[in-house]
């Protein structure tokens, strides 16, 4: 597994992938499960909430639906105003 | 060759600077061909590519990509299955496809393409037609998350790069993917590819982290099928 994370890493990155993190988390997990500590579960909690933030801080180039289109299963059509 | 004006390009240099553009039918100058029977029959590539078509939407893995992009909201799967052919002609690629496939995990990979394109737009305002940066957006996440540009695949056309070499074929496929729907010129494909790169790149989803394989897309439908209960532990 880990020759392969690093392959597609460097593939994709130019670089090493860094797996502190997840070792960190993976060990926060493993005492979680076996003695329910509250410390683990706060920096597992930490550690996923830092992983969002991370992914959200590019702005995104289109704005969100609230709902999915009406007519989503029909063609596109260019000529329909928006 | 004569009648060109001088500087403009040449019959040569046309035909290898157009990105398919004119293979859809309605842009065809000529006249339509009627089909003869013969095309229709049992034997030809079409019959074979439905029947590909049908074999990847029956495949589990695809089946849980859409449940994971009708989490975007489009529908269920039995609603969506009689309509899928439609929502990839949605301004998108199925003229070419059935003459071009040839191989169940080719239809696969572009299949999931074209999942990618309709995910974007039940989740979000994305203008077509009008902006090519949104246009550019869902090319780049399309390229990146469907396996167009895994390292094997880029083997097998013949270009060897290692070292972030991914990020240059992305770039490369969603330009092309780019000219060949829209009719602008190369620069203005490259730079809106260039200015919303960094944004679509990193936006990997319904995937939690890109999946390069079976499983790891397995891992993913996993992780929707629990994100309520993901949710409410954060």
């Amino acid at each position: 597994m880990g020759i392969r994370s690093l392959c597609h890493n460097y593939y994709t990155y130019g670089e090493a992938p860094s797996c502190a993190q997840w070792k960190t988390d993976y060990g926060n997990c493993r005492k979680w499960e076996k003695s329910k500590s509250e410390h683990a579960k706060e920096s597992l909690r930490k550690s996923e909430r830092a992983r969002i933030l991370e992914k959200q801080k590019h702005a995104p180039v289109w704005e969100m639906r609230r709902s999915p289109p009406m007519d989503w299963y029909l063609p596109l059509d260019d000529d329909k105003p928006k | 060759m004569g009648g060109h004006p001088p500087g403009s390009p040449t019959v040569a240099e046309e035909e290898e600077e157009d990105y398919g553009y004119n293979l859809f039918s309605e842009r065809r100058r000529e006249g339509k061909q009627k089909r003869g029977f013969m095309s229709q029959s049992l034997y030809t590539v079409h019959f074979k590519c439905r029947n590909m078509l049908r074999c990847t939407l029956a495949d589990t893995i695809y089946f849980n990509d859409w449940r994971i992009a009708s989490g975007g909201g489009c529908g269920n799967y039995n609603e969506i299955h009689s309509t899928v052919l439609r929502i990839i002609c949605n301004g998108i690629f199925l003229v070419n496809v059935c003459n071009n496939i040839h191989h169940p995990s080719i239809m696969n990979r572009v299949v999931t393409h074209e999942l990618i394109h309709a995910f974007d737009h039940c989740r979000a305002h994305v203008d077509w037609f009008r902006n090519i940066k949104h246009l550019a957006c869902s090319e780049i996440r399309a390229a990146n998350l469907s396996g167009d540009c895994s390292f094997i695949n880029e083997v097998r056309r013949f270009k060897f790069g290692f070292k972030q070499h991914r990020q240059a074929c992305i770039r490369d496929g969603a330009i092309r993917s780019i000219l060949a729907v829209r009719k602008v010129d190369r620069e203005t494909a490259e730079k809106a590819v260039d200015e919303v790169f960094n944004s679509c790149f990193n936006d990997h989803e319904p995937y939690g982290r890109v999946p390069h394989n079976s499983k790891e897309a397995k891992y993913a439908y996993r992780d929707f099928q629990n994100r309520d209960r993901y949710y409410a532990n954060l």
